[in-house]
């Protein structure tokens, strides 16, 4: 049997391994950042219409 | 779950071993591109008309009556639809305004607008919003396709182009002058909950007692008697008057005016040979010589007509007076600031002397927005901090 040791030592055996970062790989590109991405942009659009609350609508640029 | 959240921030945490770094690359790079295309497709499907008028509530308003303006149809066929004027093109304040949508979700679903009365209620409330958002940004979303640069002043009538080249000059908001362009103006835009809003306020929570004086900030009526049935006239807006009678519902007042000793005398003025309007009075009234009170007559040199001192008592609703004039006035300058320099910087109030502004301020009514109301008292304004009232006058 092959096992991998990382620097933290966690002893998984290669398929596991793999099999471990296949899954983590497709929850970040499809879940994770997706998700993140939004909620980024969300909140970033949020901080700019509280602040436009404040300082009034976007002036002549 | 836990264990799960563990594994995969363990994972996450360690350089991939059984996945290449092209794979990773690869696929990463594709799924960016997925998710900002898919992102940005979502996004601009919200900044469409479809979606827009997707609520009922803009499809059968709004969007009826943009189908009767020149920015439905026009010769040339180039329309505007909604995201073109409403949604700023900027990215920033896209997402901004993106999010302030919410309010717009929320609305939707308690149905703060969903019937025609409810929109009509707060269409004026709706359309400052709007006329805020161009005014801050000097009509940025008319910009977007007008632009002063590419008008051609000799297709334009003598009028257009004359005030269109003074707004040219100044890059001016086209919201100054062109509200209601694309829907229909708020019906109580002047009136109402409009400029005159807040002295409706303040009259209605006004102490009023017996003996002293007051100001009303509308054009009322006056009445015979306390029960308020007999019309017999009009209090000009920005009179100052003396409450002498408090009822239910009803005041007594007395005004103390000038009029002339010639003809009918309905007209009451605030000062000798000053065209300064306090208050008409029906003939029958102006006549009775048992309820007018009048002093000797004093002839003014300008016209040779003869004046006299006219005192008397009517009867006026209730929460229609203001205790002093600082209100009143601020508000009658503020409107007169912001209504009379959008084309050119106001004339200053003592510019001008009394029986000069009625003249003047005609002349200009045609380029403002106001009701009866709103003329009689920044009239009355001008003509009270006019030359003949102020010591700032050259």
């Amino acid at each position: 049997m092959s096992y991998n040791t990382s620097s933290s030592g966690n002893d998984v055996p290669a398929e596991e391994e793999k099999r471990q970062q296949w899954h983590a790989f497709l929850f970040i590109i499809i879940a994770l950042f997706p998700i993140l991405s939004v909620a980024i942009v969300g909140g970033y659009g949020l901080i700019i219409w509280i602040s436009q609350m404040i300082f009034g609508p976007p002036g002549i640029s | 779950m836990k264990a799960w959240l563990s594994t995969i921030w363990q994972t996450m945490k360690r350089p991939a071993t059984q996945i290449s770094l092209g794979v990773v690359s690869l696929g990463a790079f594709i799924s960016g591109i997925i998710f900002w295309g898919g992102f940005n497709t979502a996004l601009e499907v919200t900044n469409t008309e479809e979606f827009c008028i997707s609520c009922h509530e803009m499809r059968d308003n709004v969007y009826q009556e943009l189908q009767q303006t020149v920015h439905w149809s026009n010769h040339s066929g180039v329309r505007a639809t909604c995201p073109d004027c409403h949604v700023p093109y900027n990215w920033t304040d896209k997402i901004a305004r993106k999010m302030q949508a919410s309010k717009e979700v929320w609305g939707a679903i308690f149905g703060t607008i969903d019937t025609r009365e409810k929109f009509e209620a707060k269409r004026l409330t709706l359309a400052q919003h709007e006329w805020a958002r161009f005014k801050a940004n000097g009509s940025l979303e008319c910009k977007n396709c007008h632009d002063y640069d590419s008008m051609n002043w000799d297709l334009m009538s003598d009028a257009a182009r004359t005030q269109m080249k003074q707004a040219h000059e100044r890059d001016q908001s086209c919201m100054d002058c062109h509200k209601g362009i694309a829907h229909q103006l708020p019906k109580n835009m002047n009136a109402g909950a409009g400029l005159l809003g807040p002295l409706d306020q303040a009259a209605s929570s006004t102490q009023v007692s017996s003996g002293s004086d007051y100001y009303n900030h509308r054009v009322i009526p006056v009445y015979l008697d306390q029960t308020l049935q007999d019309s017999t006239g009009e209090l000009n807006a920005g009179s100052k008057i003396k409450v002498t009678q408090v009822t239910d519902q009803s005041y007594e007042i007395e005004i103390a005016a000038w009029r002339k000793a010639k003809g009918f005398g309905r007209v009451l003025y605030q000062d000798f040979g000053k065209n300064i309007l306090v208050a008409n009075l029906d003939k029958a009234l102006a006549q009775d010589k048992k309820r007018m009170q009048t002093s000797d007559t004093k002839e003014d040199e300008l016209t040779g007509l003869p004046w006299q001192q006219a005192t008397v008592k009517v009867w006026i609703a209730k929460e229609t007076l203001l205790a002093d004039t600082q209100q009143l006035w601020s508000e009658a300058s503020e409107i007169y600031n912001s209504s009379c320099s959008t084309c050119h910087s106001q004339p200053a109030e003592a510019h001008f002397d009394a029986n000069t502004w009625p003249g003047m301020f005609k002349g200009m009514l045609s380029f403002v927005n106001f009701d009866n109301d709103t003329q009689a008292l920044v009239l009355k304004y001008l003509q009270t901090h006019s030359s003949d009232y102020s010591d700032a006058h050259h």
